[in-house]
């Protein structure tokens, strides 16, 4: 039996790019949710009048409420696997079924990788390379396993994962944190690798001196993470 | 510790106690909340009426004005109520984002169903 998925495409102020990236994903076949991060441009609008599945925060939560709240919806309608997808059309559908494959053949959460394998399409600038080895090596200390990715947006959960984040997700910057918090509940987490493009639309939620404050804070929470689960890990 | 510094203490104690009660009576502070705020108030009054004990415990702690150590004790249940706040804060957060997150699902199904009916 083929699997119910879910594609989340969290969306703060994606007017250029939100039509496209929902009506890309669609063309593969899969249903989608949109979530409207309390948008002040015209995502919503755009979205409404073309009949896209909108669920529209009334407040802005940050990307990991949003996303978390794709999981509660997918966990509220039985989906197996959710798959979340940047609104600025970073993220190529055609690498969805590789996710969804992965999850398949018994991982828990699949993520699309940029460093697995050659390197191939947009890498991003050196310096967010260099942030990404950091959490590669850290993760690696903290966990026992490696993660090329570990900022990856572009990435599948399976029903346990969907589950542990509905309940559990963190607000900003949510992807390598909720690495640690996968691992050390046990979940199997592996990579796929996919290339992404250049954003086409939108702002990156990370630049300048917060990405300052993204380092220390991400750093800060893997470690607080891997120290309050640590001795639930078998 | 001179007299009048214990006299001041303790009018504001009192007065910081009454403020507080009439606060929780008025319903505009949960009595769970008011409770540091009690204690901070009750244990400086206490420190103000007694001297005695406060002193030996000054003098053995090194402090060279009594007063200071009230001060110390003072400052140090203010930060505890401080970081009482930033947990309250942060348990309203996450309250505020899980409603968020329910309502915009809710709505959705409600939008849908009237959709369907029409």
């Amino acid at each position: 039996m083929r699997p119910k998925v879910l594609i989340i495409i969290p969306a703060y102020n994606e007017q250029e790019a939100i039509l496209s990236t929902a009506c890309a994903v669609e063309a593969y076949g899969y249903d989608y949710v949109i979530v409207n991060d309390g948008s002040k441009d015209d995502t919503l609008s755009i979205c409404r009048e073309n009949g896209l599945n909108v669920l529209d925060l009334p407040q802005n939560l940050g990307i990991g409420g949003a996303v978390q709240t794709g999981h509660k919806y997918a966990l509220r309608y039985g989906y197996d696997i959710d798959i979340q997808v940047d609104g600025d059309g970073q993220h190529d559908p055609q690498y969805l079924h590789l996710l969804v494959e992965e999850i398949e053949r018994g991982a828990d959460l699949a993520i699309g990788s940029r460093f697995v394998e050659e390197s191939r399409g947009f890498q991003s600038t050196a310096l967010r390379r260099l942030g990404i080895t950091w959490f590669k090596v850290l993760l690696g200390a903290l966990t026992g396993t490696s993660v090329t990715d570990a900022t990856s947006g572009f990435r599948a959960c399976g029903r346990k994962a969907i589950k542990l984040f509905s309940e559990s997700y963190p607000i900003d910057y949510p992807e390598p944190e909720s690495i640690a918090l996968a691992l050390k509940r046990g979940l199997r987490v592996r990579e796929v690798p996919v290339s992404m493009r250049e954003r086409q639309g939108g702002q990156s939620s990370i630049g300048g001196l917060s990405s300052i404050y993204f380092m220390v804070k991400v750093t800060l929470a893997i470690c607080v993470v891997c120290l309050a689960n640590g001795r639930k890990k078998k | 510790m001179t007299l009048a510094i214990r006299l001041i203490l303790v009018v504001m104690c009192v007065a910081l106690l009454i403020y507080v009660i009439r606060l929780v009576s008025r319903e505009r502070l949960l009595l769970k909340y008011s409770l540091l705020w009690l204690l901070l108030a009750i244990v400086t009054l206490l420190c103000a009426v007694f001297p005695g004990p406060v002193f030996a415990l000054a003098r053995l702690c090194g402090f060279t004005l009594s007063s200071n150590f009230v001060f110390l004790v003072g400052i140090f249940f203010l930060m505890l109520v401080g970081l009482s706040l930033s947990v309250i804060v942060s348990k309203q957060a996450t309250s505020i984002k899980n409603l968020t997150q329910r309502l915009a699902i809710v709505e959705k199904e409600l939008l849908d169903t009237t959709a369907k009916k029409h």
